[in-house]
């Protein structure tokens, strides 16, 4: 699968509940499932960042 | 640049509308629907001003205190004037109501008329004297 | 015009973006007119659309857009030609009513860069043909909608030093590696929906500067400042005039600064433009409306 893209409602034709998060110590992307251990999996550090989406987001400038 | 392509499309389906079926009017109707006729102004109880056209209660929308204001000093220094005042009912509602009570027998429109040529007159000559003053300063 | 008087009106103060003038034999009710229509009805040019693609800065992307938002554009020789969104025949944005921006930067030093309006692109084709040729860049600087700051108003050369000097306006600091990646279009509007488009900034009158009509009253009167306006002598110690019980405000010491997005000369005449066209529509709506109740009666 798509490792960047981030799934999202009816999208892609393999349902996949896994999600890219961000390492808060080395910065690396981690994939994550539901029930996994959240912890990366390069340095074991415990804090993840959601990873931004990459749907263009449009605001009004109000 | 995809709007480009859309753009150019249009008048074709418009043609192929126009093909279809001959009849132009059921098109004009929608164009109707889609875009309301907006209303600059009402008068408020219709039957009661033509029973009684001294007596005027006017609504007029997307206006507030910039034009209601002026208006309102015009009428009030007007012979005919009884009586004059304007309103806003809501400050969240696009909209004043003007009323205006005259003297037996003159119609309240007719003055209101008056007055809007007023103010446009006190505009004009404003405008007029800023453009002189403007050119004198930058020379 | 009976009830129409003869209004005055005297520029005694005129720089780039500051203008001061005298109104006179009118009503306080005209003055606050003209005040209200400059400050919400003016139309001029803003960002009202954003498309943020990446935003790795330490601002989020609702405060990107809204900082967008607040620039102020050269607007003098567009906004009259273009259309309001609203009032446009296209479906989303077309060349008639918006124009289109991208800013992409991405700091790759190890100093923090910052990402001003010098860095946002106009896509109107126009420009990019003429970047090259010095000659027609000048006359594009005129044509086409860009910040009102720092570059683009040196290159416009309005002969004022001091106007020349205003910088580029900061949108967002990137750090290394941050990232700002965005699309924009810019459309016309007013003051009444969004401050943003407000071509003022800072519109005052004054009227009976020595408080001889006691609208107010002096909370200490040793400590008030007398008013530039003032008619009282030099010399007197008196702060307020005496008492006037029929007086009406009659003068009035207009003082308007422009954003810079419109000359302030223009703020006057268009404003002044919107009101006379405002009343003569209202005049048409309202000799229908007679001609109706004519024909009822």
């Amino acid at each position: 699968m798509d490792g960047s893209a981030t799934p999202g409602p009816g999208q892609g034709h393999v349902k996949s509940n896994s999600m890219i998060y961000i390492c808060g110590e080395c910065h690396g992307e981690n994939e994550i499932k539901p029930k996994d251990a959240i912890r990366c999996r390069e340095c074991g550090y415990r804090i993840l960042y959601k990873k931004r989406c990459r749907k263009l987001m449009v605001y009004d400038a109000r | 640049m995809g709007k480009k392509s859309e753009k150019t499309e249009k008048p074709v389906e418009e043609a192929m509308e126009v093909e279809e079926k001959p009849p132009v009017e059921p098109e004009a109707e929608e164009e109707d629907l889609n875009v309301p006729a907006k209303k600059k102004m009402e008068i408020l109880d219709p039957k009661s001003f033509e029973q009684d056209p001294s007596n005027l209660t006017l609504i007029l929308y997307e206006e507030d205190h910039t034009i209601g204001n002026s208006i309102k000093h015009i009428l009030s220094r007007m012979d005919e004037v009884e009586f004059c005042g304007y309103n806003v009912p809501h400050p969240l509602e696009d909209k004043i109501l003007f009323r205006v009570q005259t003297k037996d027998g003159i119609n309240a429109l007719e003055v209101l008329v008056k007055a809007f040529e007023s103010v446009e007159q006190i505009f004009s000559t404003i405008r007029g004297k800023f453009e002189e003053s403007y050119e004198q300063s930058i020379s | 015009m009976p009830y129409a008087n003869q209004p005055n009106i005297e520029v005694t103060e005129l720089s780039n973006d500051l203008m001061k003038f005298v109104l006179w034999d009118t009503d306080l009710s005209v003055a606050n007119s003209l005040r209200r229509v400059f400050m919400a009805e003016v139309p001029t040019i803003a960002i009202d659309w954003v498309q943020i693609e990446t935003n790795t800065s330490v601002l989020h992307d609702e405060f990107i857009a809204h900082r967008m938002g607040l620039i102020p554009f050269l607007s003098d020789y567009h906004v009259e030609k273009m259309q309001y969104t609203r009032e446009c025949e296209c479906a989303e944005f077309c060349d008639e009513c918006s124009i289109p921006f991208i800013l992409q930067m991405k700091c790759k030093d190890e100093a923090t860069l910052a990402v001003t309006t010098a860095d946002l692109r106009c896509m109107n084709n126009d420009t990019v043909i003429v970047c090259s040729k010095k000659v027609v860049t000048i006359l594009a600087c005129f044509q086409t909608v860009r910040p009102a700051c720092g570059k683009a108003l040196r290159e416009r050369g309005t002969g004022r030093e001091d106007f020349h000097n205003r910088e580029e306006i900061l949108i967002v600091k990137l750090r290394k590696g941050q990232e700002l990646n965005l699309k924009a279009y810019a459309k016309k509007g007013f003051g009444k929906e969004h401050a943003k488009w407000n071509p003022t900034c800072g519109v005052a009158f004054e009227y009976d500067p020595d408080n001889a009509l006691r609208h107010t009253i002096y909370p200490n009167v040793e400590e008030w400042p007398r008013s530039d306006h003032s008619a009282l002598p030099e010399d007197s110690t008196e702060k307020e005039a005496p008492f006037d019980q029929d007086g009406k405000p009659n003068k009035f010491f207009f003082s308007i600064e422009g954003t810079g997005a419109l000359p302030v000369q223009r703020i006057v005449t268009m404003g002044i433009g919107i009101l006379k066209k405002k009343l003569e529509e209202l005049n048409m709506a309202l000799s229908l409306e007679l001609q109706a109740h004519a024909q009822q009666q």
